[in-house]
């Protein structure tokens, strides 16, 4: 269907779209029209996905000067997923406009080189679900070791050759390109398809990637163009731009350096000092220079896409001591037995810098430079040592080496941290070397800043940025500030439902009254778990299928089902459910999970207990039968006490002026949602999900939770004599269980006879005199939402505890809510740009 | 009900009139005491028909009932216990269900104590079914085995005559199942014998039972409350669309005549036994062996002829020529009822607002809401255009 939204002609391939989906297509026109960055929440299974690419890819349309569209996902079904809705689109397009249109979109896929690879027969033993995170660094020397086997170590890779030989030729016709077509085609012409799809990113339209590798500064300079970009960025985002510039090793890493890099030089040596020997020659002056990369691209622009590092010290020349690769060896021993050393400590250390001996470097002025520039070096020297043996030999040296480049490059925002033991062990000696990121802008910060300078810049090239995070994330405002970025918009949508497929439950008291918490000082008491356990059992007698628990934490778990056990309550559970347990292991739970699965088929019906902040809690899905009911179990706090976490809230109380106990429900909340979202993935799915803790009760912990859940939470609290069945705040296990019973039978009835019970509360759908137009032809419900309103009535299940007389009247004249505060100007905090004074001194 | 509880949740009980329950009671036949409120469920839309589509109208249909102890348990929505809420719908069923369909067998399993057993056999005697429902309402124990009575359903009615439409409708309280043995194989064997089973479950939805009911082509159902469960086995009273036979055949009755009483004692064979009793109160000949059979219709133990009477086969006659659903009159053009007569209701209770009556789409004759429903459910003919 084609209909307009402000002026702009967009082409939606569904005959209907949902309110909402209308909702986030105007906010998005509008941020790409002010060229700004944008924070845009919306649950999951509304069709983010088809929502954004139909409208930005519209927008692409009908402003042929502007860019590219970056969407990055987490992984690679869902890239695959974001190809398809695209092929989608465009035959959608094609009918449309006809087969022959001008303006075709030409969209590719990159993900490292183990799943783009035509020759089946792998090398390595699994392809990685996360893409870029091992793919080894492409030279020109080697270009595509894997792709021959080992015997043929010495010979050259024909797809690569074949792709080489084409040069800038290699044009392909603008199509959309799922991976699986990628590979075919690479097979046909006797391309190698990875770097077909490195070739062909400068000229498509849309390119979906991992998202690290936007954000690793370790990868993002090999891809990372100098083009506009729209970039989507799924939930915990601040997360992963810590982990991306964290870096942790332990004493075996440092034990197995010094072997590597004894190892490292023999080869390489003989190709420096003999450079006509070898490798050709216009290889050997890419090595040299540090820049060694794929035959399509020249020199400057890898320069320019490095977004981590500054220019200038990238352009600075590698110092003399280290382009000499001897030297360079015995720069890296040094470091190496530096921190070893360091390591052998009996007492935690934290410490924001890292004091370097003066005596082994040879000049301490030239430190710095040489930290910074080690990383370039040794990863141009392991790449090329690569004709000798595996990358992965050399991780531990390439790990060090991002370490030096790091602390050389940054001053602010990091913290080393040495623990010699482990906390739950004090008697073993395992000497543990954090070197801690705790500002997550660090790494989002290049990529805001690139596009304020895109601007000012005014290239024709690049024209407009917007940066667009989607996915759970709530509260929507706490995110600008720990990103360090200004958005122009910040909206959350809530979700248009025909029916009420949620049921949230704040159970606070078992069904004795105790009250249930997993606070430190309850959560080990036999009543609180006794009545956990009886939850449980309850929940398993009248859910049917799939029940996921979440803990708090594996220690946790541990001891609950122990006594569990010995209070019988795990064997009347499998008298109705089987049960299944994550472990730590990841072939463990993959292997529960897949039982966990079959018994739902099967009828048996099972339970899943889990980990709030465990992997089944980060990526995998529930749906339909697999998860009838979660249950929360607590309040999944992280542990308060863990060293890194406290030198992160220090820096965050100290720099975003963000409290400790603020960032800390935040985060839980985050969390809790989270697993909350497991359950529901679409609009025809629906699920209970039982917050289980007398905290959730409290309205600061409940106001965190994202809109979609908050809008089926029905406020007892206002009004004590509502009717036990229809509250769902301050709950007891039966009653909770009784609501249970009712939603699961009103759930079953097909979802026809359900329009008869459209959800009271008008505060859900606004509908108003000013529906837009596009909504009313595509014979969708015209239900417009105005954005302010619905804000505000979010607004006001948050303020009418407060407010009880409110209760009659109209919530928009219950509360004059203005909207969230835009956050405040930021400092620059972190300059990059340092001069050389200044960098001795923190190196030093 | 339900729906308009959640449609005010803002009105207090104290608000509300003062319901008097225990007025509403009544005694049965059999000394039971049951809730008058039970019958005040509103019908949902009622099913359009379908003209002109070949339907199995011999039916041989096995009701399970769940006979575990979830079936004893407390429910809030079937009271007094969910089994005797089944066993009452059932037999409900069992009553109507030979009035629509008198060429059709029923028989009655039970699952309990993690086995399966026949409490009737396959016959047309109602008064059989309902006296042993009668008897269930308070033998529930153990845990059920819907595998087990799938597979007792199976066997039995693979005895039947391929033209028989088989259909199994089981009524479950479980929300998991517990077999020993793996159900879906089961399934798929059942599918295989080309038996229908449209599961309706008491509790909650749960993926096999949906699976069961899909795979079989018949339909899952979750009974919200104890009216709602009488709808849903309601909806079972017609004969489906019969896609599953598979060929046209022709199949031999016989129409016997009767015997009047008072001749000699003689052999005399009743509905769903195989044992002859000597009688002298007549019957009805089988027009082959000549031998007497008490009741009709059956099928004759001696030649195995089906036995019929001509009324009861022009009685399913409807099934095949269904009278159009009439069109709700929202004017007031008519006052009167064309069927009884009487002032049509300004608008009438429980139905859509300003509701006023029902028309025949093919003369425009208007009906009020109890003479539409006499005319669908009994007559199947318009009066005043006397067609379907």
């Amino acid at each position: 269907m084609r209909f307009q939204v402000e002026e702009l002609e967009v082409q939606f391939p569904y005959p209907r779209i949902y309110p909402e989906q209308y909702a986030y297509m105007v906010e998005l026109k509008r941020s790409l029209d002010a060229r700004g960055h944008s924070m845009l929440e919306m649950p999951t299974g509304t069709g983010k996905t088809i929502t954004l690419l139909s409208l930005i890819t519209s927008y692409q349309r009908a402003h042929p000067a502007m860019g590219k569209l970056l969407y990055c996902t987490r992984t690679i079904p869902e890239m695959e997923k974001v190809l398809e809705e695209l092929k989608v689109l465009e035959a959608h397009r094609d009918e449309l406009f006809g087969q022959d249109r001008k303006d075709k979109l030409f969209a590719v896929g990159l993900t490292s080189r183990r799943n783009l690879r035509v020759p089946p027969k792998a090398l390595s033993p699994q392809p990685s679900a996360l893409g870029p995170a091992l793919s080894p660094r492409p030279v020109g020397a080697r270009p595509c070791l894997d792709c021959s086997s080992a015997e043929q170590v010495r010979e050259l890779c024909s797809y690569y050759e074949a792709l080489e030989a084409q040069g800038s030729d290699a044009a392909l016709p603008a199509a959309v390109y799922t991976l699986e077509e990628l590979k075919e085609l690479g097979r046909g012409k006797g391309w190698c398809p990875y770097f077909l799809a490195r070739h062909v990113i400068s000229f498509a339209n849309v390119v979906v990637y991992n998202y690290q590798y936007l954000l690793d500064p370790k990868i993002s300079q090999l891809v990372s163009r100098s083009m506009q970009r729209e970039c989507v960025v799924a939930h915990n985002i601040d997360n992963i731009c810590i982990e991306v510039m964290s870096i942790n090793f332990r004493m075996p890493t440092l034990e197995a350096s010094p072997d590597t890099s004894e190892t490292l030089p023999t080869p390489f040596l003989d190709s420096v000092r003999s450079p006509r020997g070898g490798a050709p020659p216009h290889r050997y002056q890419r090595l040299v220079h540090g820049l060694a990369n794929s035959g399509a691209l020249n020199a400057s622009d890898e320069l320019a896409a490095n977004p981590l590092l500054p220019q200038d010290i990238l352009l600075q020349a590698v110092p003399g001591n280290l382009r000499r690769a001897d030297s360079f060896v015995l720069f890296l021993k040094r470091l190496v037995a530096h921190l070893k050393k360091r390591l052998q400590t009996e007492e935690v250390e934290e410490s924001s810098r890292l004091a370097l001996p003066a005596t082994p470097p040879p000049a301490p002025r030239r430190t710095a430079r040489l930290l910074r520039a080690s990383r370039t070096s040794s990863q141009s020297r392991s790449t090329l040592s690569l004709q000798v043996t595996d990358v992965s030999d050399f991780n531990p040296l390439l790990l060090v080496g991002d370490f030096a480049t790091l602390l050389a490059t940054y001053r602010q925002g990091f913290c080393i941290i040495i623990e010699p033991y482990d906390e739950r062990s004090p008697a073993l000696p395992d000497p543990l070397f954090q070197f801690c990121c705790n500002d997550a802008s660090i790494a989002m910060k290049p990529v805001f800043e690139r596009f304020q300078s895109v601007l000012s810049g005014a290239l024709s090239l690049l024209t407009n940025d917007s940066l667009v995070t989607t996915g759970t994330l709530s509260p929507i405002d706490m995110y600008p500030k720990i990103l360090g970025f200004e958005p122009r918009a910040v909206h959350s949508f809530a979700m248009s439902f025909s029916r009420d497929i949620i049921l949230p439950l704040v159970v606070t008291r078992g069904a004795d009254q105790a009250p249930l918490s997993s606070k430190f000082d309850l959560r080990s008491e036999p009543t609180t778990v006794r009545n956990y356990g009886k939850l449980l059992l309850d929940i398993a007698a009248t859910v049917p299928d799939g029940v996921v628990a979440f803990f708090t934490s594996y220690s946790y778990m541990q001891q609950v089902v122990r006594e569990w056990h010995a209070l019988g309550i795990l064997k009347r559970v499998l008298e109705h459910k089987l049960v299944f347990i994550e472990t730590t292991d990841v072939l463990e739970t993959t292997m529960a999970l897949e039982n966990f699965k079959r018994a739902c088929d099967c009828g048996r019906g099972a339970v899943f207990l889990s980990i709030a902040r465990g992997k089944v809690a980060e990526g995998v899905d529930f749906d339909r039968h697999y998860g009838r009911a979660v249950l929360l179990l607590g309040v999944p706090f992280q542990y308060t006490l863990g060293r890194v976490l406290r030198a992160r809230l220090e820096f965050l109380r100290d720099t975003c002026a963000i409290d400790e106990a603020d960032f800390l429900t935040f985060d839980a909340i985050r969390q809790a949602a989270q697993c909350a979202g497991r359950v529901i993935r679409g609009k025809t799915d629906y699920g209970i999900v039982v917050f289980a803790d007398k905290r959730y009760n409290r309205a600061d912990k409940r106001d965190k939770l994202p809109g979609w859940i908050r809008q089926f939470i029905t406020d007892g609290s206002l009004d004590p004599l509502l009717r036990p069945r229809l509250r769902s705040l301050n709950l007891s296990s039966d009653l909770a269980m009784h609501r249970a019973r009712q939603f699961l039978r009103k759930m079953a009835q097909p979802a026809t006879t359900a329009r008869s019970v459209p959800s009271p509360r008008p505060r859900e759908t606004w509908g108003g005199p000013d529906a837009p137009r596009a909504i009313t032809c595509a014979q969708a419900e015209t239900v417009s939402l105005d954005f302010e309103q619905l804000r505000r009535s979010n607004a006001y299940v948050a303020s009418a505890a407060t407010a009880t007389a409110a209760i009659t009247s109209h919530p928009l004249q219950a509360t004059g809510q203005q909207l969230p505060d835009q956050p405040a100007d930021q400092p620059e905090r972190f300059a990059v740009e340092m001069d050389e004074a200044e960098a001795m001194e923190i190196a030093v | 009900m339900e729906e308009d509880a959640e449609a005010e949740p803002q009105s207090y009980a104290w608000e509300s009139e003062l319901q008097r329950t225990w007025d509403a009671v009544e005694e049965t036949a059999d000394g039971s005491l049951r809730s008058a409120a039970a019958g005040s469920w509103r019908p949902g839309e009622k099913p359009s028909v379908q003209v002109g589509v070949r339907r199995g109208v011999m039916r041989a249909v096995l009701l399970v009932l769940d006979c575990s102890r979830h079936a004893a348990e407390h429910d809030v929505e079937m009271k007094p216990s969910r089994l005797s809420v089944m066993c009452d719908a059932a037999s409900d069923f069992a009553g109507r269900f030979f009035e629509q369909n008198p060429v059709s067998t029923l028989a009655v399993l039970v699952t309990r104590r993690e086995k399966a057993e026949a409490l009737t056999q396959l016959s047309c005697n109602v008064r059989q079914h309902q006296q042993a429902l009668r008897a269930l309402a308070a033998c529930a124990i153990g845990d059920a085995s819907l595998q087990n009575a799938l597979e007792l359903a199976r066997d039995t009615l693979s005895s039947v005559a391929s033209f028989v439409s088989r259909e199994v409708p089981p009524l479950v309280c479980l929300p998991s199942s517990r077999d020993a043995g793996d159900l879906l194989a089961s399934l798929s064997s059942i599918a295989a014998s080309r038996v229908r089973c449209s599961v309706i479950s008491l509790l909650a939805e749960v993926c096999i039972y949906r699976r069961i009911a899909r795979e079989t082509g018949g339909e899952y159902g979750v009974a919200l409350s104890q009216p709602h469960l009488r709808e849903l086995l309601l909806r079972l009273l017609p004969p489906r669309p019969d896609k599953l036979a598979p060929t046209n055949s022709l199949v031999k009755v016989g129409f016997p005549s009767r015997v009047p009483p008072g001749g000699a004692p003689a052999l005399t064979y009743s509905a769903g036994s195989s044992k002859p009793e000597v009688r002298a109160d007549g019957g009805f000949a089988c027009p082959q062996c000549g031998v007497l059979h008490a009741e009709l219709p059956t099928e004759c133990p001696v030649c195995a002829l089906k036995l019929l009477s001509a009324t009861d086969l022009s009685k399913t006659y409807h099934h095949l020529f269904p009278l159009p659903l009439f069109k709700q009159q929202l004017g007031p053009p008519a006052a009167l009822c064309f069927g009884c007569g009487e002032a049509l209701p300004a608008a009438a209770r429980n139905a859509a607002p300003a509701t006023h009556g029902f028309t025949c789409g093919a003369c425009g004759a208007a009906f009020c809401e109890h003479c539409d429903a006499l005319l669908h459910e009994s007559l199947h003919a318009c009066p005043s255009c006397e067609g379907p």
